[in-house]
């Protein structure tokens, strides 16, 4: 990629297809979920049918107008609904309803962090409502592709589901990090809309779906490339790799002489590369024509000022204040973040314990249980309290750090909360000096040669006791205690 | 624009199709162009009845027997139709 840029200065564009997460469709009151029996969430308007009339969700409208406020956008005084029309048979109704011009929220911005914390603002032309297409599965055809298949199966239950498609304007000037701005970029879109709680945000399953344009043109020029629109890439990760495989290969293309063909192109995990899909040009003809069947929408200053008094704070900024807050180093914090557990700390603090501790639960032993069992640490069982009570009981020498971290799989297991855990399990340290002092001595007439170290001055050696007295209360000793006990009796 | 509209619509026709459409459109076209009229703003709906919602409720599905009752094929719960890119 180096060379490439030491010739052509790269220019991206990125559409983001968000699915809402209302209870029902954008235009009709079938449920809106995942995973549902096939065409068992469809209403006859869904299916196209006869005789039928679309309704608009308020709840989707107050969704779109929160991400375009949460965009920084102007929210469209009026805007309406169109219908997109193309044939395909992933939408009964032979159009897409969605929306021309204006769109309900347009001219905004999102400031991105990149890796070392440079910002780096992306200009968004607009974000407009609309509804989700159905799920062709392709048969009859090798391994599923739509190319020589017999026929194809529609399930119409995702058709109807709202969307709101975020559409950046061009960006120029991020270079050699297009890759990582464009991973930035995705992950601060899925950032904010979760914090919004207007999607589920889970990109495994298609919530968040992002389209990367990429064109080059010699460094110095002023007029845009061809560009080509990578369709569907749905990580983070692979839309780094989809804009670095795109930008080298349109590289070597304008190289040897030849020109970018417009199209749109299918990112390939396998092979790691982009390769050819349909040609598309700008004057690819949807007809699109306002809705007669959906009235306008026409907002005020009383709606948007409340829809903005319920906005969260900006993930980025907030980042930036909890990194300030809690004193983590840089690797600390980005560790902290790509564990997912940001807000599961940041409640344990609120809770009461320190950042260090917070980071110390969250990223160790939950983590590592979480791991173990294939969950993310927050779907473990534990939470902020248990943490909070967990360091309070090793506080007041209850319990030590070694039983603290078999509580927190206890919890885990669904046994209650830490203090239940520990009397029903009998986990308190052993401090009484009646039983510490039997198994000292127990332990002392057991390792002579180490008494006998001791007492020439190896104080070291006072480890090889205490092992044995932790091993004869099952860990439950209190270590410093055993330690003075030794040095009294050996004194 | 007989080509155009024909294209758009994915139909094949003769030639002597267009020449028959062509004359057919062309008193429709000559109708409309009285409302040709920069003047003129767009109306899409002639009420003026704005942010006509609904609420965000369940309502009205079809079960999957029914919504597949009307499907001239039908496999796994799931409409079945034709090879997509037939040909292309």
């Amino acid at each position: 990629m180096k060379k490439a840029l030491q010739t052509y200065e790269v220019v991206l564009g990125f559409e983001v297809h968000v699915e809402l997460n209302t209870e029902t469709k954008m235009f009709s009151t079938a449920t809106n979920a995942f995973g549902d029996q096939p065409n068992s969430n469809v209403t006859a308007g869904d299916l196209g049918l006869p005789g039928t009339l679309p309704t608009i969700n308020a709840v989707g409208i107050d969704y779109g107008i929160k991400l375009g406020l949460a965009l920084n956008c102007t929210i469209a005084p009026e805007s309406r609904f169109a219908r997109k029309q193309y044939f395909y048979p992933d939408l009964g109704k032979n159009y897409q309803t969605s929306q021309e011009e204006p769109a309900i929220a347009y001219d905004g911005w999102v400031d991105v962090e990149l890796d070392d914390g440079e910002i780096f603002r992306v200009e968004i032309e607009r974000a407009h409502i609309e509804e989700d297409a159905g799920k062709l599965t392709h048969i009859g055809g090798a391994g599923g592709r739509i190319h020589d298949s017999s026929s194809s199966l529609v399930d119409y239950n995702r058709a109807g589901v709202p969307l709101v498609e975020i559409v950046s304007k061009p960006i120029v000037g991020a270079g050699g990090r297009a890759p990582e701005l464009a991973r930035a970029y995705l992950s601060t879109i899925r950032d904010i809309v979760k914090a919004l709680g207007v999607s589920d945000a889970r990109m495994e399953r298609g919530n968040i779906r992002c389209d990367a344009n990429v064109s080059l043109m010699p460094i110095g020029a002023t007029e845009f490339g061809t560009r080509t629109e990578t369709k569907n890439v749905n990580s983070t990760r692979a839309v780094a790799a989809a804009v670095e495989s795109e930008i080298i290969r349109q590289a070597k293309v304008l190289d040897s002489g030849g020109t970018i063909t417009q199209e749109t192109r299918h990112w390939e995990e396998e092979s790691r590369s982009t390769r050819s899909g349909r040609p598309k040009s700008d004057a690819d003809d949807y007809r699109y024509f306002p809705d007669p069947d959906l009235g306008p929408i026409v907002t005020d200053a009383a709606w948007i000022e409340r829809l903005r008094a319920d906005l969260p704070e900006n993930p980025v900024q907030r980042r930036r204040r909890l990194r300030e807050e809690w004193q983590f180093s840089d690797t600390e914090f980005r560790d902290v973040v790509a564990a997912g557990v940001l807000d599961e700390i940041e409640y344990t603090i609120t809770a009461g314990a320190s950042p260090e501790a917070a980071r110390k639960w969250w990223m160790g032993e939950i983590a590592r249980i979480a791991n173990e069992r294939g969950v993310s640490p927050e779907a473990l069982g534990v939470t902020p309290a248990d943490v909070v009570e967990i360091e309070k009981l090793i506080a007041d020498k209850t319990i030590n750090d070694k039983i603290a971290r078999q509580v927190v799989g206890h919890i885990a297991d669904g046994e209650g909360r830490p203090a239940d855990i520990v009397a029903a399990r009998s986990l308190a340290v052993v401090s009484d000096d009646g039983a510490l002092t039997a198994a000292v001595e127990e332990a002392m007439a057991a390792n002579p040669d180490v008494v006998e170290r001791i007492q020439g001055g190896h104080m070291q050696a006072v480890g090889a006791l205490i092992g044995p007295v932790m091993k004869a209360t099952k860990g439950q000793a209190d270590a410093g205690r055993v330690r003075e006990i030794i040095l009294e009796k050996i004194g | 624009m007989v080509d155009n509209i024909a294209a758009t619509a994915h139909i094949a026709l003769t030639e002597e199709d267009r020449k028959k459409l062509a004359a057919e459109f062309d008193p429709i076209i000559e109708s409309l162009a009285v409302t040709a009229d920069d003047q003129l703003a767009e109306t899409v709906n002639p009420l003026p009845v704005n942010n006509v919602l609904r609420d965000d409720v369940v309502a009205n599905e079809l079960t999957n027997e029914q919504a597949l009752s009307g499907a001239p094929e039908a496999q796994d719960g799931q409409f079945m139709v034709p090879a997509i890119l037939d040909g292309e």
